[in-house]
């Protein structure tokens, strides 16, 4: 894997990794992309699926309900403001 | 027929050998002095005991007891405790306290179960090994050496060393049923959708399942019945008509075909061969018949496998920002920054490695050559069980091709991978899964052996596990003196 690719991949991963993090895990992709790769060299016509069993539960109705308790959801952020999630620009 | 762990409690309790909270006391005794094996994360020691006094409560009032009312018992930190700290075994969510429980602990607090502690993990149960917990290893009780296996290491070293009576933990690839056979004990991992899972923190949203880690068959067979149900609030949850697991208990197993699969290959040590010939032919003697199967779709199991979780966990893991929830950077330049930066830090290595991997997979130019063809492989997989299964009631193979190895062995992430071998193609087509132990390596370490059946097929699963479980006493090994253990708890 070329330095630029994984520099594309942490961007698209959204992980910001230090310099040498980022040469150790750029060495250890090549190994773990070429374990992956005998998917690609396995011919299959068959359809793909999305699950792992085929049966299917009824959807409930969709019915509108208030939430019980709003403020529980900022119960785990770091800092909140006015019932809003707060972040500030920079730090 | 001996008795399991969770009768034995229920027996003591309606009796009044002893009452709930000298029982509790004594567990959490214990998992004081048994610190060194790191099982727990958080121990919900004031919980548990007004929980027990709550049980006690009742058996003053002479009130029956159900069967898991007052034992104690542990889940994995991935299941979601309202007001107890649920990590994940990540400094992500070092701090987060769910506002929510998860099905399976609502449903276990009706049964009035006692919670000792929230179990340790591999990190967002992304591990084979119990290595890659931010809040350390665990240690394989029958070995501190050695690994306990993984994802739900914790939980099966916790149940091992009777620091639990029982267990629940989560299976994506291999997660209760590795650890149960590295550790000597029962694992299950019940058909997708047997169980809900709603408050699993996700890993793979296609693949996982939570599932019962016991000491023997009966424990196993009574906990699964009690947290299997059509969850309205899991999509995923399936109503499934069968018949309770425990009524099968004990119930011969002769006119069933059980097939041994030629793809799982050798066991990586002579003693696992051996120990699965042993264990065929038990199975031969109890009246089960033997025939031999050819799978060969499940020789590219493993990349497969590892293509669609680290995919599916690549997108459940984007929740983590550092915004509404987990760890947050202290330091940043802009909200892309920040989010980078929180990711950056809250993540251990082998989780970075599985998002880096699953982004790879989804990425435009690699999308179909990975993830559409591991898409096509998964069906070629769940059509091969299908059609085994109508030669066989089911598979007999080996858990792992080998035995819980030292702490620090495997360096590289894709020696870990190889574990799984055995376990994930049951993940892949949503199938259930039972490792039960079927003896020893030449130094001691547990061997398991997995049984797999079609879907919802657990009652049939148990029935022939229990029936080699009650021939072999090797459950009992474990625990021969295990009541007498228990007793002399200092209670």
């Amino acid at each position: 894997m070329k330095q630029e690719e994984m520099e594309r991949l942490c961007q698209l991963a959204k992980l910001s990794l230090e310099p040498e993090e980022k040469q150790e895990l750029t060495q250890e992709m090549d190994e773990i992309i070429a374990f992956a790769h005998a998917v690609c060299e396995t011919a299959s016509s068959m359809e793909e699926t999305d699950i792992s069993i085929e049966m299917t539960a009824p959807l409930r109705e969709d019915q509108m309900k208030q939430f019980h308790d709003p403020q529980a959801l900022l119960y785990n952020t770091e800092q909140s403001k006015d019932g809003f999630f707060f972040l500030q620009g920079r730090r | 027929m001996r008795q399991g762990r969770i009768k034995t409690i229920h027996q003591w309790l309606q009796e009044g050998k002893l009452s709930c909270e000298e029982l509790t006391e004594a567990f959490l005794r214990r998992m004081e002095q048994q610190k060194q094996l790191n099982a727990y994360i958080t121990q919900t020691g004031e919980l548990a005991l007004s929980q027990a006094r709550a049980v006690d409560g009742k058996r003053k009032e002479k009130r029956p007891l159900g069967l898991l009312e007052g034992v104690p018992m542990t889940l994995k930190d991935n299941i979601s405790t309202r007001g107890v700290r649920t990590t994940c075994a990540s400094k992500m969510l070092e701090n987060y306290i769910p506002i929510y429980d998860a099905a399976v602990w609502e449903r276990l607090q009706k049964e009035q179960a006692v919670l000792l502690g929230k179990s340790n993990l591999d990190e967002f149960a992304m591990g084979s090994s119990g290595e890659t917990s931010y809040y350390g290893a665990t240690r394989n009780p029958v070995r501190l050496s050695c690994v306990p296996g993984g994802s739900s290491s914790g939980t099966a070293a916790a149940v091992a060393a009777n620091l639990a009576v029982y267990g629940l933990g989560s299976d994506t690839g291999g997660s209760i049923r590795q650890p149960a056979s590295f550790c000597g004990i029962i694992g299950v991992k019940p058909t997708y959708g047997a169980v809900s899972r709603r408050g699993l923190i996700a890993h793979a949203s296609g693949l996982d399942q939570i599932g019962p880690i016991c000491a023997t068959v009966e424990d196993a067979a009574i906990v699964l019945d009690a947290i299997s149900f059509c969850d309205p609030q899991d999509s995923t949850s399936v109503q499934a008509v069968r018949e309770p697991c425990v009524e099968r208990l004990g119930k011969e197993i002769s006119g069933l075909r059980f097939g041994v699969v030629q793809e799982y290959g050798r066991g990586t040590i002579p003693e696992v061969d051996q120990a699965m010939e042993e264990g065929a032919k038990i199975l031969e003697s109890l009246g089960a018949q033997r025939i031999t199967i050819k799978i060969p779709a499940l020789q590219c199991a493993l990349p497969v496998y590892y293509i669609l979780s680290c995919a599916q966990a690549a997108s459940n893991l984007g929740r983590y920002d550092g915004v509404r929830f987990g760890h947050r950077a202290s330091h940043y330049d802009s909200i892309p920054d920040l989010i980078g930066k929180s990711r950056g830090e809250g993540f251990g290595k082998e989780v970075k490695h599985r998002i880096l991997l699953g982004t790879y997979v989804l990425s435009q130019e690699y999308y179909d050559a990975y993830y559409r063809k591991a898409q096509q492989l998964q069906k070629e997989i769940q059509k091969s069980f299908a059609q085994a299964f109508v030669q066989c009631d089911f598979l007999l193979s080996p858990t792992t091709s080998g035995t819980a190895y030292g702490i620090g062995e495997k360096e590289k992430c894709v020696d870990h991978y190889q574990t799984d071998i055995c376990t994930v193609p049951a993940n892949l087509a949503g199938l259930p899964a039972v490792s039960i132990p079927c003896g020893r390596d030449h130094t001691g370490l547990p061997i398991g052996m997995q049984l797999t059946g079609p879907k919802f097929s657990e009652p049939m699963l148990l029935q022939a596990a229990y029936c080699f479980e009650q021939y072999t006493d090797a459950c009992y090994q474990t625990g021969k003196d295990w009541k007498e253990s228990l007793w002399n708890m200092n209670l």
